[in-house]
């Protein structure tokens, strides 16, 4: 089980070095490494983790935990987690430690403008390939058009638009 | 990078975001953040935070465990960024270690696919309003708006692979001219 564990450590912290524009661009490569490469589980219990971890609030990357916990129990949980989120969390330390000393430069603050309009353009996008999954008929379609523009035109608290949402949810079923 | 007017003691910060990394169902927590920081709170400028989310994209790992560093970094410092990655995956990480316990069995409640559904749902019509709110916000000219649809087009409708948008785009935007420079 120890070799396992190794594995996992070594597998999600190389994937999280690669994560270049967020979690979401790793899951094919997640899937070919846990799946084929490493058989810690099945296709179909993949999809099956992907699913049950979508019911859970926070980063959607979290899902390794349940790739892990499959692998090799809580220990291999617990590793996959921390490999695939503390090399990333100390390299944006890093940035911003960075940002905070080099931050006025205007050669840095330049480079960090050429990042927005394709920030705001991968957010949107984000949203595109996330309604593919998640709006699949006419409720969930009207739920995320209400959820848009409640947020977009209206000063309710996130808790309370949420709330409404899961409501509408449990009564329509 | 200065820090803010507005400094929130760290617990402020603790407390905000875990209650941010808690309610965050449906997958978009940096619409949650953007949500919560900017409008709710007014801890961070919209400019501030788009500067957050770009570097956030631009260094690997999570956008929105990247945000949070950055977020708690402009507060309250190290500790601050420190605090706010904790706070922020402190209750999913519980919920979801709670679900790999419970995957093997275990009956689904009644009402439960309906209320995942519309929650599912809610993320997207949040990450939605956020990319939407933050690109009338930034006051594009033509060429910047081009690229925002162009990486968005690439992404969303012919699947190119992230990270090469991201920088290949941010290249492109580099070698435009800006008004800044212009004038």
């Amino acid at each position: 089980m120890s070799g396992t564990i190794v594995e996992i450590l070594r597998v999600f912290a190389l994937l999280s070095l690669t994560a270049f524009g967020g979690g979401n661009v790793l899951i094919p490569e997640i899937q070919r490494q846990a799946v084929a490469v490493h058989g810690w589980l099945t296709a179909r219990e993949f999809t099956e983790a992907f699913a049950i971890s979508r019911a859970a609030p926070g980063p959607s990357t979290l899902f390794v935990l349940l790739v892990g916990w499959r692998a090799a129990g809580a220990p291999g949980a617990a590793a996959a987690v921390f490999a695939m989120f503390l090399p990333g969390a100390a390299l944006m330390q890093g940035a911003c430690a960075a940002l905070a000393r080099w931050g006025r430069l205007p050669f840095v603050g330049r480079s960090v403008a050429a990042f927005r309009p394709v920030t705001i353009g991968l957010v949107l996008a984000s949203a595109a390939v996330m309604a593919r999954t998640t709006v699949v008929d006419a409720r969930t379609g009207a739920i995320a058009l209400l959820a848009a523009a409640g947020a977009t035109f209206t000063r309710a608290p996130l808790p309370a638009l949420l709330l409404a949402a899961a409501a509408a949810g449990w009564l329509l079923g | 990078m200065t820090v803010g007017a507005i400094r929130p003691s760290l617990g402020a910060l603790a407390w905000r975001f875990l209650l941010v990394g808690a309610t965050s169902f449906g997958g978009g927590l940096t619409g949650h953040l953007r949500r919560s920081l900017v409008e709710d709170r007014r801890w961070l400028t919209e400019d501030e935070f788009l500067e957050g989310l770009s570097v956030a994209q631009a260094v690997p790992g999570p956008n929105a465990i990247n945000l949070s560093i950055y977020a708690g970094w402009r507060l309250r410092g190290g500790a601050g960024a420190l605090v706010a990655a904790t706070a922020v995956m402190l209750v999913p990480l519980a919920f979801v270690s709670g679900l790999a316990a419970g995957w093997a069995g275990g009956a689904a409640l009644p009402h439960a696919a309906g209320v995942l559904r519309a929650l599912g749902a809610f993320g997207v019509g949040l990450m939605a309003s956020s990319g939407l709110t933050m690109l009338r916000a930034a006051r594009f000219d033509t060429l910047d708006l081009v690229l925002a649809v162009g990486a968005f087009a690439a992404v969303a409708v012919l699947a190119a692979p992230v990270p090469a948008v991201l920088f290949g785009f941010a290249a492109l935007s580099a070698l435009r001219p800006r008004r800044a420079e212009a004038q």
